[in-house]
């Protein structure tokens, strides 16, 4: 079966005021599948995310191309990407502190029309008058987000603030919301960091019978023995460039990569 | 489950509606031991609270629930003053007025929303104390805005004199029996009533916008506006949409204002209004409206309170000073005695620098001591207000208690035959 490729990068670059972050790297995602990232700190994991999802914006001189399902989104705004489906999570957990874990999750929900103002003001009197408003699609969304908390484990502290979740269940939140989003690419800035084993082979299941359905993931991961066991393939980055790719096997049978992660010492 | 009651929360607003009168008649009462005639003290105290609160409810739209930090309400404020003065000047019915009053302030928030809510808080928070200052600047220094006054030569520092419709509409006294009620203070009665009626619609309206999706996005806007950005929202488009609402808002309460206070100009809005509902909000409550309503009418009694009573202020004074005056000569008398360093000890007097700070200031800044030292307490030992913030109340409270209904039904199926049961 030939899948085809929902993101594709191809050359881009990042230059930091003389430190080159990326270096012509091109990678493909195919449909369905969870693709692993892999490399040493500073090897530009998090910046590839970010050029993807235009936090940040590539070399004006050297630009290359980003394409998601065939069309190239360069310098689209990230709100936009999310709202047709290419959602990420970020390493330093971004969470709404002030918010409950409930709320967070609803905040992920997509095309939610309780969000427009105007349908807001024309649905307090459709309520007078019992016609459906937007509690309706709330409530849906809000049952599908109790569900997604309830995997994760954290759905007894939907109603409590945010910002007294520990470190590791703030990275759950952040998992919860991407999966909350239903996109179709997703990329994630290790999730399972300072996840317990368990609950973190758990989530990789949960990923991989996600991906079955119809979504592909793009995952960033310090943990060998997890993103070997649960990805397709696996990209090695190394000062901003792609050092090798392969299957899981291939990787790890891969010279480069072991220098790579084991050079400083040698030298 | 009634799910009708969290969109219209009536009982809250007959909770809020008795508070209010209530306050207004235990503080006419306890006034009453004060000075001869309290009425006249405390209409247009709760009048001006009413207004100023719709402005406060406006700006904790901004900066209570969207995060958008501006320091510049009252130019908006003053639009919509303006606005509906000049709309009634030119023989517009009121009902049409205000709201062109309201549309010309929201107008002016989405040209200002434009290039600057792209700014971090704190540019944002300076440019829009410059706009404040600007508006007022430019309403002063333009001839044309007089009205009705001769504006050939002072021209917009006269500002515009409308009139207080229903004190010109009620004329004639109501007399019950043996008590005469004055038209005025009948005037003022239905002017407070009908303050009132559109504070507690403002406060309706924004409390369901809090309590809307939309008011959680802009909640998460303002808690963290990267994650929001990452899960599809359009920050700005939500950040203008809350200023422009909140810019008209802010028109309404000028508008009022403008019928209230009848005649006004350029200086009578100054910075200090600003500060004054930024006071509002952080003392009530950054983030509930219904602890704005009680900061509004709790910073509105200092206030006024203090300016009334300024008259009694300075025979207060002077009784202080006269108290404090032979400690002082105590002081010189003593630090005379001392070699070498006696001269300067002289001049650290700190009764007479006292005396100084007390006979210098005017006792109209007393209530802005008062606020400062209140601030800095509150911002110290409870940041968030008197009524803190609370989570917004939407239907998903039920898939919330449907699921607890749920896991504790498999936790009794599990453990049929255990007491605990009856949880």
């Amino acid at each position: 079966m030939i899948k085809i490729a929902v993101l594709e990068t191809q050359n881009v670059n990042k230059n930091f005021s003389g430190l080159q972050a990326l270096k012509n790297v091109s990678v493909t995602l195919k449909k369905q599948q969870i693709i692993g990232l892999i490399g040493p700190n500073g090897s530009g994991k998090s910046t590839l995310f970010n050029l993807i999802t235009n936090v940040i914006s590539q070399d004006e001189e050297t630009t290359g191309n980003i394409l998601f399902e065939g069309k190239i989104i360069n310098d689209q705004k990230m709100h936009l990407l999310a709202r047709e489906g290419l959602v990420r999570t970020f390493q330093v957990t971004q969470i709404f502190p002030k918010l409950t874990v409930l709320e967070n999750m609803l905040i992920a929900s997509q095309f939610h029309p309780g969000e427009n103002l105007k349908k807001v003001l024309v649905d307090v009197f459709r309520k007078l008058l019992h016609k459906s408003t937007w509690e309706e699609e709330e409530l849906t969304f809000a049952k599908k987000a109790m569900e997604i908390l309830d995997f994760l484990e954290i759905s007894h502290l939907a109603k409590e603030k945010a910002e007294v979740l520990s470190g590791g269940q703030r990275k759950l939140l952040a998992l919860g919301r991407a999966l909350m989003t239903s996109g179709k690419v997703i990329l994630l800035d290790e999730p399972v960091a300072g996840v317990n084993p368990v609950l973190s082979n758990r989530i990789f299941e949960k990923i991989d019978q996600l991906r079955k359905e119809s979504t592909t993931f793009f995952i960033v991961e310090h943990n060998m023995d997890v993103i070997m066991e649960s990805s397709d393939h696996v990209f090695v980055l190394s000062k901003g460039e792609i050092i090798a790719d392969g299957s899981p096997k291939e990787i790890q049978e891969n010279p480069n990569v072991l220098d790579a992660y084991l050079g400083d010492e040698g030298e | 489950m009634q799910t009708s009651r969290l969109y219209l929360k009536g009982h809250r607003i007959l909770l809020i509606i008795g508070g209010w009168f209530s306050s207004f008649i235990l503080l006419t009462f306890l006034l009453s031991f004060v000075i001869p005639n309290p009425l006249n003290l405390t209409l247009p105290l709760f009048s001006y609270a009413g207004i100023f609160g719709i402005a406060a409810l406006s700006l904790n739209l901004e900066v209570g629930v969207t995060g958008i930090s501006n320091f510049g309400k009252i130019a908006f404020f003053m639009v919509g003053c303006y606005t509906t003065g000049l709309m009634y000047l030119f023989k517009f019915p009121i009902f049409i007025a205000i709201p062109i009053g309201m549309v010309v302030a929201g107008f002016f928030g989405y040209l200002l929303a434009l290039p600057t809510l792209d700014l971090r808080e704190d540019y944002l928070a300076i440019t829009t104390i410059a706009v404040g200052e600007i508006v007022r600047t430019v309403l002063r220094a333009e001839t044309w805005i007089a009205w009705p006054q001769n504006r050939s030569e002072a021209g917009g520092t006269l500002g515009l004199t409308v009139e207080n419709i229903f004190r010109s509409n009620i004329t004639s006294d109501l007399v019950l029996g043996n008590i005469v009620l004055p038209s005025t203070l009948i005037a003022d009665f239905l002017f407070l009533f009908s303050i009132t009626a559109v504070f507690l619609l403002v406060y309706l309206f924004v409390e369901i916008i809090y309590n809307s999706p939309f008011g959680r996005v802009l909640k998460s806007i303002r808690d963290n506006d990267l994650a929001a950005e990452s899960l599809g929202v359009d920050i700005v488009e939500y950040r203008i949409k809350a200023f422009v609402v909140s810019s008209a808002l802010a028109g309404l309460a000028g508008g009022i204002w403008a019928l209230y206070i009848v005649g006004f100009s350029p200086d009578g809005f100054p910075p200090y209004y600003t500060f004054f509902l930024w006071i509002i909000v952080i003392i009530g409550g950054i983030g509930n409206n219904r602890g704005v309503i009680f900061g509004s009418l709790l910073v509105w009694s200092i206030e006024y309170i203090s300016r009334t009573l300024t008259g009694d202020i300075d025979t207060l004074v002077s009784r202080i000073v006269g108290i404090l005056n032979p400690l002082s000569d105590f002081y010189q008398q003593i630090s005379s005695h001392i070699p070498i360093i006696g001269d300067f000890l002289l001049s650290l007097n700190p009764i007479s620098f006292f005396q100084e700070i007390v006979v210098i200031n005017p006792p109209e800044y007393y209530p802005q001591f008062f606020f400062g030292i209140l601030l800095i307490l509150f911002l110290i030992y409870r940041p968030k207000g008197i009524f803190p913030e609370r989570p917004i109340q939407t239907v998903a409270e039920l898939a919330v208690s449907e699921h607890v209904n749920k896991t504790d039904s498999v936790i009794e199926e599990a453990d049929g035959n255990d007491d605990r049961v009856g949880r």
